[in-house]
């Protein structure tokens, strides 16, 4: 199924979990931030959320910015 | 001396706020951080590379420095809220730098759209300190609408011109009652030390240290000129003679009389 990462159209193998699909990236707890479909979604969430077609996701992190 | 500076609750001894962009390395980065002995410590929020993964910036500063995320990138007031909200979602505390820019020449901050944002997040229990262009009403709006501290520009941000709206900046200081500090355009120790002598409360420094050729050293020095201008506004500058001179020796007991 295709969805939409931090703005680019990503192909990924269903069915997968917001929690499956941040670990399988490296992205851990306390590193990132997920918008999930315009909601922030806290990372105690993550398993409860299963990924579907046409969602859109922004990944964040903090990077060096004065 | 107890000369504590209290904002949103916190007590802070250092009076330097350091800004985490432009160092070459991370490690360069945390070696300046320990360098200012600044306790309140800027970062940005951007998108993840999610082909790389990069290492944690937050695994390089100290876990007991307050941390406070810009809003940069942000255009208006909504895509300020946007992006705090998602920063505190972090859980990194609920300190916030408001920066607003659509100026890409000089990246001068849109006061009105700073003000607005303020309100909503100062409301959603964020320590909001924003920064701005230093206009009085602007600032008196900005703590009416609930910020912690306003952060007036010194310079064009990254352009280590030093403290060019002194003038502008003091009338804040004299007539805002919450904490003012000199964000952006410090270049030298001793323009953080005129900021601080003037009666700011702290200043916020990133490219004076992180572009220097030792950023470590900078740092260290920044912390000196910060202390030294902290302590010559709390003792008292001595007067300014316009005119003439009044000799510091005594003017009797002269070996030809």
């Amino acid at each position: 199924m295709n969805i939409t990462v931090n703005g680019k159209a990503l192909e990924i193998a269903g069915p997968v979990s917001l929690a499956v699909f941040l670990e399988e990236r490296g992205f851990a707890e306390g590193k990132v931030i997920i918008e999930y479909n315009g909601e922030i979604v806290a990372a105690q969430g993550w398993k409860n959320v299963m990924l579907s077609p046409e969602d859109r996701m922004e990944i964040v992190t903090f990077v060096g910015g004065g | 001396m107890n000369d504590v500076l209290k904002i949103g609750g916190k007590e802070l001894t250092s009076r330097l706020f350091i800004g985490t962009g432009k160092f070459s390395a991370n490690g360069v980065m945390a070696k300046s951080i320990a360098a200012s002995g600044a306790e309140v410590i800027t970062v940005a929020l951007r998108r993840a590379d999610t082909a790389y993964p990069e290492e944690n910036i937050l695994n390089y500063i100290p876990k007991n420095c307050i941390l406070m995320p810009n809003t940069s990138g942000a255009r208006n007031a909504e895509e300020v809220i946007r992006i705090a909200r998602m920063a505190k979602a972090m859980g990194c505390g609920d300190w916030i730098k408001i920066e607003v820019i659509s100026d890409q020449r000089y990246l001068l901050p849109d006061n009105e759209e700073t003000i607005k944002a303020t309100a909503v997040l100062a409301r959603e229990g964020f320590t909001v300190l924003p920064y701005m262009l230093p206009d009085l009403m602007s600032a008196k709006r900005m703590v009416h609408a609930g910020a912690a501290a306003v952060m007036p520009l010194g310079a064009p941000i990254g352009s280590n011109q030093g403290l060019q709206t002194k003038a502008l900046v003091q009338i804040l200081i004299d007539e805002i009652e919450v904490p003012v500090i000199v964000d952006a355009g410090i270049g030298k120790p001793s323009e953080a030390a005129e900021a601080m002598q003037i009666g700011a409360a702290a200043v916020l420094v990133n490219t004076a240290v992180a572009t220097a050729e030792d950023p470590v050293m900078m740092a260290a020095a920044f912390r000196l000129g910060v202390e030294s201008g902290r302590l010559a506004y709390c003792a008292g500058m001595g007067r300014v003679l316009h005119t003439g001179a009044k000799a510091s020796s005594p003017l009797t007991g002269f070996l030809n009389e």
